[in-house]
């Protein structure tokens, strides 16, 4: 309504033909924010920022170790970005800006520069200026780096929590003081997929030519008993196969001293770690830190309490 | 909208809208009928003006074809969209589409040349537009269904079209001014 009345008034005084001939409507004022193209008008109303890095899709557990192997030099105001982006171009870690050359080249540089599209800002939408260079920004055309892409690579996999096998099954009943516990990992039902307790899982990411081949397996399990005793096992174990005697791979074996207190069940801990490798063209690196964790309970009760 | 207050805005505006003729036009074909300043009506101007009009309307649906797929390499883009606009197109088309959106309708617009400028380098064509966007609508492209907050109405938005040194003329900047209706 205001706009409409000022523009009135303009086409009452300036009166007819010198409208049409000059186009003075509405002047070209700034707006302050930032600009989004003629057609699109909601360009940076979404809240988050396509130039940040990808959302990792599936395997998003909680342990922060499923996104080792970051840390690279593309860092903006702290958080690691993309070095590259396929639209806006390469990551300049000394200006946090992307840089792609502009197309087409425009006219009036000088001689032996080159005009880049310089993009800033969190998702390039703040940016977007060309600027003439003589020489091409730091990180310009970088090369993809292998740690990045395994570190997307593992973002694929679903590294999961490890299911806890034991027997005495709690379900079925109590344990007792002094017997054999044994303790496994169920096979994967599902080999194949891109899921699983212990592996080993692959998966492949390609970008511009450079391919990383990364294999994921656990390589020991520690299980905490919930009584002061924890070991190692480098094994998945042995499903319990109803025989006397303790597992042949892995299990507490001497059993448990003292029952547990009434309704106080044993929390026994079980945590893998997964041994993350990868190779790219005779490349090769690890990713450390990834480790999965689950507890279960176990009730134990006196010896005497069966034999009475 | 809300209604003018008195018959005589009214006519005013009747007459303003016939003389910018701001939003009532069917969408732009190929700025043909656009009107070129009687004061530098030289040839290098005539062929400078209905250049960039060209470029322009040919963005405009080069833009609404990509935004409606929506695929920010569409190759249209790069026929009519120079940098730094086309980078923006592109990374704003992209956005959509990774929120699973896309764009739809008809978009009306009405541009006209406000500034030639032959001598500098590079040549650049100034136009402002009156983009009636109403029905051009943001929709989940899965359900079709309107994102809500984000009809645009009408506004003024302004475009420089440079000369590049082939000869072509591309749109390399311009921007929506949705404080400016019109």
């Amino acid at each position: 309504m205001l706009t409409r009345h000022r523009l009135s008034r303009i086409g009452v005084v300036t009166a007819g033909l010198a409208l049409v001939l000059t186009g003075t409507v509405a002047a070209l004022a700034d707006d302050g924010g930032a600009e989004c193209p003629p057609t699109q008008t909601t360009c940076d109303g979404w809240g988050d920022h396509p130039g940040d890095p990808g959302d990792p899709g599936g395997g998003g557990d909680d342990d922060g170790g499923g996104n080792g192997g970051g840390g690279g030099p593309c860092v903006r105001d702290g958080e690691v970005v993309d070095c590259y982006d396929d639209i806006l171009g390469w990551f300049n870690p000394s200006d946090g800006c992307y840089y792609l050359i502009t197309e087409p080249q425009p006219a009036g540089g000088a001689e032996g520069q080159t005009s880049y599209t310089r993009s800033c800002g969190p998702g390039g939408l703040a940016g977007g200026e060309p600027v003439w260079l003589d020489d091409p920004p730091p990180g310009f055309e970088a090369p993809p780096d292998p740690a990045e892409l395994a570190a997307r690579a593992l973002a694929s996999l679903d590294l999961q929590h490890p299911v806890i096998g034991i027997a005495p099954d709690p379900a079925v009943g109590p344990g007792l003081v002094g017997l054999p516990i044994w303790l496994w990992v169920p096979a994967d039902p599902d080999p194949g997929d891109n899921a699983s307790t212990w592996g080993p899982l692959t998966a492949t990411e390609s970008e511009r030519g450079v391919t990383v081949e990364l294999t994921a397996e656990v390589s020991k399990i520690e299980w905490d008993m919930g009584d002061g005793h924890s070991f190692t096992c480098p094994t998945k174990g042995t499903p319990y196969a109803h025989q006397g005697g303790p597992s042949p791979t892995c299990g507490y074996d001497e059993g448990y001293r003292e029952p547990s207190a009434k309704n106080a069940p044993y929390n026994v801990t079980a945590q893998t770690t997964w041994t993350v490798t990868w190779e790219a063209g005779g490349e090769t690196g690890t990713i450390d830190g990834v480790t999965r964790e689950s507890t279960a309970q176990i009730q134990i009760d006196e010896l005497q309490v069966v034999t009475k | 909208m809300p209604a003018p207050r008195s018959a005589s805005a009214i006519a005013v505006i009747a007459l303003l809208s016939a003389l910018a003729a701001c939003g009532s036009a069917p969408p732009a074909t190929d700025g043909g009928a656009m009107t070129v300043p009687t004061s530098s009506a030289d040839p290098d101007t005539a062929v400078a003006t209905q250049s960039a009009l060209d470029a322009y309307s040919g963005y405009l649906v080069a833009a609404r074809t990509a935004e409606s797929i929506p695929d920010p390499d569409y190759p249209g883009l790069k026929k009519y969209l120079g940098d730094p606009l086309l980078t923006r197109v592109r990374t704003t088309i992209r956005d959509i589409k990774e929120h699973g959106a896309m764009r739809t309708g008809k978009l009306i617009s009405d541009p006209r040349v406000t500034a030639v400028s032959l001598d500098s380098v590079p040549a650049t064509v100034t136009i402002q537009d009156c983009i009636d966007a109403t029905g051009y609508a943001m929709v989940d492209a899965k359900t079709k269904k309107s994102v809500p907050g984000q009809s645009a109405g009408r506004y003024v938005a302004t475009a420089t079209a440079s000369r590049y040194p082939d000869g072509r003329w591309l749109i390399n900047s311009g921007a929506a001014h949705r404080d400016q209706p019109c």
